[in-house]
């Protein structure tokens, strides 16, 4: 390889590295990217594909604004968990420390730095009245630019962390149910 | 234009070699990753061991590569420059 080969086929090496670090590198080479390689745009898009479950992707030429929706099953079941967790405390959805810790999280994971990428925008979905009612909405205008190795890494950040969230919040749940039956057994 | 050619030879001699050294990489990186790359061998993700190398590791190899693309081009920038010079005629005769 030249220099100059090297110093592009870095760039996969970078993807296999993020993909490795989420337990996500048999994905990253399954989607055929075996071994070194230039296609960057492609890395990106193979990740995109491996590290959420659901992606609508929209274009409007008018405002050249492109709108993504990311959703995951994990995070589905996070919030009809969190509405579990609403009814079992008798709290409301704003006074749920869980809807508020995923806030917190997405709203770091998102954050690529103030300024760098140009525009973008991003906000969560929360509902739970259909499948992919919970999700992430993405937009980027014509001011965005070379973000993609952050876009990707946030998604499979987001979708890990929901993922562990899970098991905890069900761990919460199921803890407090045993203490409210053993308290009535009393 | 006039090329000084002792004194260019005086600069290329006394050129800082160090960004043409191999990078400050691991052993692991050198044999498994920079090596096979710089030869043409294929280097399968699913053979790497990730634990052994990191960020800094591939910043390093990308520097060096880098440096020494950028100076591959000030060398063609040199030979173009040798390519386009009118021969300088001498002011004396050499032989009578």
């Amino acid at each position: 390889m030249s220099d100059e080969e090297i110093s592009d086929a870095l760039a996969s090496l970078r993807w296999a590295m993020m993909c490795n670090h989420y337990g996500k590198l048999q994905d990253f080479i399954d989607a055929g990217n075996t071994s070194f390689h230039d296609e960057w745009y492609s890395c990106f898009w193979d990740v995109l594909g491996f590290g959420l479950d659901f992606l609508n992707a929209d274009y409007d030429e008018d405002y050249a604004v492109n709108t993504y929706y990311f959703g995951f099953d994990a995070m589905s079941e996070y919030y009809r968990l969190c509405r579990t967790y609403c009814v079992q405390r008798g709290v409301s959805l704003k006074q749920n420390p869980y809807m508020r810790e995923a806030e917190i999280f997405v709203e770091n994971a998102m954050d690529w730095g103030s300024g760098e990428y140009g525009g973008y925008a991003f906000w969560l979905q929360t509902k739970i009245n259909h499948k992919w009612a919970s999700g992430l909405v993405v937009k980027t205008d014509e001011n965005y630019f070379g973000a993609e190795f952050d876009f990707a890494e946030s998604i499979l950040a987001i979708n890990a962390w929901y993922q562990d969230a899970v098991v905890r919040l069900k761990a919460d749940l199921n803890t407090y149910e045993q203490e409210k039956s053993h308290e009535s057994i009393k | 234009m006039s090329i000084h050619m002792g004194k260019l030879l005086q600069q290329l001699v006394a050129a800082d070699e160090s960004h043409f050294e191999m990078p400050p990489i691991s052993d692991y990186v050198r044999e498994n990753i920079l090596e096979p790359m710089r030869r043409g061998d294929e280097v399968l993700f699913a053979n790497l061991d990730f634990t052994k190398f990191c960020e800094s590791d591939v910043d390093a190899i990308e520097e060096w590569a880098d440096a020494r693309i950028r100076a591959k081009g000030r060398l063609t920038n040199i030979n173009r420059v040798f390519c386009n010079a009118d021969p300088a005629t001498v002011k004396n005769r050499a032989f009578c």
